[in-house]
């Protein structure tokens, strides 16, 4: 089996600096006053996560709000150090998490279109040729040429999506995909995204749509407070998370009953 | 308009006497203010795009290099348009010397950048940073022999300018445009090894704080 992603036991801490202070200024003073000083505390947002990711393979990560998903997904691009643990990444990985990101609201679609590809550190003419594509499919040539921040939500979240597919990126990372545009719009992304698996694209996607994940996942995993709980066929990740979600359901209602 | 203002100051007012005065001052003044203006901008380059840093992987380098870089087609830009004006009125001949100021500018481009590397890392840290280096270039502007020359500060100024990088690269672009002569090789070996040791060092500590950028801005 050839490989795309490897983690193996990767571990994100954060400090959660209370009374964090960003000035020298403060920084100095604290070394004579107390009451400046800085408490430290440390939060794991990924724990231990050991999983492979085949190449072509498309891998579901779901799991219930903080429990780290998206850490993972900046984790994979590179935004992210682990603090342990290992990755190793073979392949082109898009290096963007999230839909429209790196937009210049000041520029037009057509520049943003060259901006995104550029930061896929795609050359102008392999931009020049792709660039067709990318309008068609965002439908949005009689807009091509006015400044994004006139786009509407849509619009934005079209053209964002309609780049990122089209970069034909080795490994596609998305956090939260189906959010874009009308119920068309959407089937015309879920058949793109169909198309890019069949042609070998490697993509891990994270979604609260269960259906989603069920329809276009070879496999998932289930993230909960940092760690893997499980992990295989999306089918039956999916209940044990729908359980787990219950029993967390359940202890809130306790706690606060 | 600040060259109109100090010219009126120090040729008129204070008297001076410096020969071609307001070409002497174009010559400090302006590579002077692509300096300042390159590593003000530098201390927002990482900071001013925390969005990117957090959803975006690529080279974080490009980033200060890029703000240097506008900075420094301003710089260019600036000196081809008002260059010619000030030698017209002014009548200074130019000699073939002068071109010798394309490389000066590309190595203080390179000094430019390797402060910028520094300054904007740190920023990402302590964002008083930003408040510190425009004090720090206040000082230094006056620090540096723009509105004066070398030979009329006193004892221990000199000394300092035998070291400061700033010093050096103004009496560099002053010999060339003003004077018409290559700086002496103590000048020239200062520039050199100071654009050296700032990119270095100032690119390793961009490298250090580089992967933790995402999580602090």
């Amino acid at each position: 089996m050839e490989r795309a992603i490897e983690l193996r036991g990767v571990s994100k801490m954060f400090l959660l600096k209370h009374n964090r202070s960003w000035d020298l200024k403060v920084k100095a003073l604290s070394l004579f006053n107390p009451r400046h000083r800085e408490q430290v505390e440390t939060f794991w947002a990924l724990r231990d996560v050991t999983l492979t990711v085949a190449k072509g393979e498309s891998i579901g990560i779901v799991g219930p709000n903080g429990s780290g998903k998206s850490t993972l997904l900046r984790i994979m691009a590179g935004i992210f150090q682990p603090s342990s643990g290992e990755l190793v990444v073979h392949g082109r990985v898009a290096p963007m998490i999230e839909l429209g990101v790196g937009f210049n609201v000041e520029l037009t679609g057509r520049e943003n279109i060259y901006l995104n590809a550029s930061l896929f550190r795609l050359s102008r003419r392999e931009t020049d040729a792709i660039y067709d594509r990318i309008v068609a499919f965002s439908e949005l040539e009689q807009f091509i040429d006015t400044p994004v921040k006139n786009y509407s939500t849509g619009m934005y979240a079209r053209l964002g999506f309609a780049v990122a597919v089209h970069l034909e990126p080795e490994i596609l990372l998305i956090d939260e995909v189906l959010a874009v545009g009308d119920e068309r719009f959407q089937q015309k992304c879920m058949a793109r995204m169909e198309d890019l698996r069949r042609r070998g694209t490697t993509i891990v996607l994270v979604s609260h749509a269960m259906e989603t994940i069920r329809s276009m996942c070879d496999r998932a995993g289930f993230l909960l407070h940092g760690r893997l709980e499980a992990e295989g066929d999306p089918g039956k990740v999916i209940a044990e998370y729908r359980a787990a979600l219950h029993l967390l359901g359940a202890e809130a209602a306790v706690a606060t009953g | 308009m600040m060259l109109v203002v100090y010219t009126i100051a120090f040729k008129y007012v204070m008297r001076t006497g410096i020969p071609h005065f307001t070409f002497f001052l174009l010559a400090g003044l302006m590579p002077w203010q692509f300096f300042a203006g390159a590593l003000t901008a530098s201390t927002h380059a990482i900071v001013g795009n925390g969005n990117l840093i957090r959803k975006v992987y690529f080279p974080r380098e490009v980033l200060p290099v890029a703000t240097v870089l506008f900075t420094f087609t301003q710089f260019i830009l600036a000196m081809a348009a008002v260059l010619p004006v000030v030698i017209l009125i002014d009548g200074v001949p130019l000699s073939w010397v002068a071109l010798m100021v394309i490389p000066l500018a590309l190595v203080h481009l390179l000094f430019t950048i390797g402060c910028a590397f520094a300054l904007s890392a740190l920023t990402t840290s302590f964002r008083d940073v930003s408040h510190f280096t425009e004090f720090a270039l206040m000082l230094l502007f006056w620090l540096t022999p723009i509105v004066y020359q070398v030979q009329m500060a006193p004892g221990p100024l000199k000394v300092f300018f035998r070291t400061s990088p700033l010093a050096a690269f103004t009496v560099a672009y002053q010999d060339i445009l003003v004077r018409g002569v290559l700086p002496d090789l103590a000048v020239g070996t200062t520039v050199i090894a100071w654009a050296v040791v700032t990119l270095v060092l100032g690119h390793a500590i961009f490298r250090r704080r580089s992967a933790g950028f995402a999580e602090l801005v």
